[in-house]
Formats: C-alpha cells, sequence, structure tokens
C-alpha cells in the first residue's frame, strides 16, 4: 500500500522538529532514558533512539519543541513498559537464570528458577529494595506512604508537614532516587 | 492481593516523577542535578545527537525497505497466453487495439504510432496495454 510510506516532506518536517529540541532537552531526554533503561537489557541510547523513531514514524501533528519532547518523554516510557512486560512473559514461560558475583569465592553454581508469576509480589519487593536504598528516615515514610497510595492531604496530616516541607522532602526524595537508579540500586 | 495491571507501579511513579522534575530545570540547575545524579551534561548531549542520527537512519532504512517490499508486491501481469499467440494474431490484436484506441482518444498518436517493426516491440506495445488495461490476460479488448 502506497499509504504505508511516510511521504517525504512530512518525514522532513518531523526529522526538522528533532533538531529544533534546544540543549536543555536533549539532555533531559538522555538522562530520562539512562534512567529508564535500568533494569533492561538495552542501553538508555537504544531507548533514546527508539523514541526518536516512533517520533519519526507517528502521525502526532508536529507542534512546538516542547509538545515533541513531552512525545518523547512520553515515548521513552511507553518503550521502558514493553520491554519490561516483555520480560516478565519471558522468565514467567522461559525462568531467569542468575548467575552467581564473579568476585565471591563461595558463590554456587547459577541458580536458575522461573519467576513467581506475580506482580504484586514483585512490587513489594521493589518498595522494600527502595525503602533500604534510601536510608533517610523522612524519605523513607513519604516512599512508603506514597507506594500505598495515599494521597498527599493525608500524608501531610499524619506526618505533620506542611506544603513546604513535604516538596522539600518529595524534592529531596526524587534527588535521591534518580542517583539511585542511575546507580542501578533500585 | 490480585495482580492489577492497570495500577501505577512505584518504579513508574517514581520515574513520571522524575521526568516531570527534570522538565522542571534548566541552564545551569540542569546541568547541577545531572552531575549530582552522576551524569556528565556533555556526554548526555552527545548521546542525545547520536541517536537522532541513528534514529534518522534507521528510519530511512525502515522507509526503503518498506518501498521494497511494495515493489515486490506489484504482480506483473501474466503475458505468457499473450507471448504465445503467433506474430499474425498479435497484429490482428494491435489492429483491434489501435481501432478501439482511435475511436475512444484513450492514447495518444505518438503511443498508437510508436515503432513496432519487430515482434519485440509488438510484444512491448501489448505488455503495456495490459498493464494499462485495454486487453485482458488472454489478449481479448477489455470493453
Amino acid at each position: 500500500m502506497h499509504d504505508e510510506i511516510a511521504p517525504m516532506v512530512e518525514s522532513g518536517d518531523r526529522s526538522a522538529a528533532l533538531e529544533a529540541l534546544s540543549g536543555d532537552q536533549v539532555k533531559r531526554l538522555a538522562a530520562y532514558a539512562n534512567l529508564c533503561s535500568n533494569g533492561l537489557p538495552e542501553e538508555g541510547q537504544d531507548l533514546l533512539q527508539a523514541a526518536y523513531q516512533r517520533w519519526l514514524a507517528s502521525d502526532v501533528p508536529v507542534k512546538g519543541a516542547a509538545e515533541t519532547a513531552a512525545y518523547l518523554f512520553g515515548a521513552i516510557k511507553s518503550i521502558r513498559s514493553n520491554g519490561f512486560r516483555r520480560m516478565r512473559s519471558e522468565f514467567a514461560a522461559f525462568g531467569e537464570r542468575i548467575e552467581p558475583d564473579q568476585h565471591d569465592e563461595e558463590a554456587e553454581a547459577p541458580v536458575e528458577t522461573v519467576r513467581a508469576n506475580s506482580a504484586a509480589a514483585d512490587e513489594t519487593m521493589y518498595v522494600q529494595q527502595v525503602y533500604d536504598a534510601l536510608n533517610d528516615p523522612e524519605l523513607q515514610l513519604l516512599v512508603l506512604h506514597q507506594s500505598e497510595g495515599t494521597a498527599r492531604k493525608q500524608i501531610q496530616e499524619e506526618l505533620g508537614w506542611d506544603d513546604k516541607k513535604y516538596e522539600a522532602v518529595q524534592k529531596r526524595k526524587l534527588r535521591a532516587l534518580a542517583k539511585l537508579l542511575k546507580e542501578g540500586k533500585i | 492481593m490480585a495482580d492489577d495491571p492497570k495500577k501505577t507501579t512505584l518504579k513508574s511513579s517514581i520515574l513520571s516523577d522524575i521526568a516531570e522534575l527534570l522538565s522542571s530545570l534548566e541552564g545551569a540547575e540542569l546541568d547541577e542535578f545531572l552531575r549530582e545524579i552522576g551524569e556528565d551534561p556533555d556526554k548526555l548531549f552527545q548521546q542525545g545527537k547520536c541517536a537522532r542520527t541513528a534514529a534518522r537512519l534507521a528510519h530511512s532504512r525502515r522507509r526503503l525497505d518498506a518501498a521494497r517490499e511494495l515493489l515486490k508486491s506489484r504482480v506483473r501481469p501474466n503475458m505468457a497466453t499473450i507471448l504465445s499467440l503467433d506474430l499474425g494474431q498479435k497484429h490482428a490484436l494491435l489492429a483491434q487495439i489501435e481501432k478501439r484506441a482511435q475511436q475512444t482518444g484513450e492514447m495518444t498518436l505518438a503511443a498508437r504510432n510508436r515503432q513496432k517493426d519487430s515482434e519485440s516491440d509488438v510484444d512491448s506495445f501489448l505488455e503495456a496495454c495490459l498493464m494499462l488495461g485495454l486487453i485482458d490476460e488472454q489478449g481479448n479488448l477489455v470493453e
């Protein structure tokens, strides 16, 4: 079918929209792709490339650089989610082999396991992992409440935090989590 | 607890919040944050440019692949029956086509008068007529 091939002019417009991204926007997207690639076999650059390709192939109208960047942030996140879903399905079907730490002399043979088919169990383990990695009581409390889906107003009431305090802790928490993600600890 | 695929996971929520935080920072403040989490702003910029170039190339390749598939999918008309006609039958068919073309004006004079000296000229003219839908694969005029 002819219409399966995007016209060159339109493709050029979409390409120009990528060129129009500012230096800050490019850095934000690359940093975000790196953080999102954590836990996936793909590198951050692969995620970013896939997001750019999705943009080039899409028929979302070309508007300003802010809209293009917003699309790309969403695309990175969506590609990451698809990657995790694929991994979960593969683990559930074929099992997972966990290689022992090569530097650990007491380590035994690889462990082969079939992952429990429970997203809820995975989520609980992840919350625990984040809680332990944060190592700051205020940040831990906030994460715990948020992971239970508690509304901001209720968290503030329970912890006795005003808006300023909540926002300061939230900001500190995000910076700490971004660092932990980058280091591959969560 | 039952699995709910629509439930936002903690990691997904963390990533959304970080995207929001990143979007709120710019210039020196953004670079400072990036360094704080262990990134090099200049390398990130280069990484972004490389990914963009690679994406463009991959996109172009996919377009070419799609075009190649499209060309492959175009089935050439089956000329077997027409080619099997003897030269006299081919000329008779040509005469019918030219008569019809004169009546309907659907073929230019230049096209009607083009060289048809050799059998291969006749064959390629008949193939063009078949592709244009003037005749069918059996060598009959299309009404």
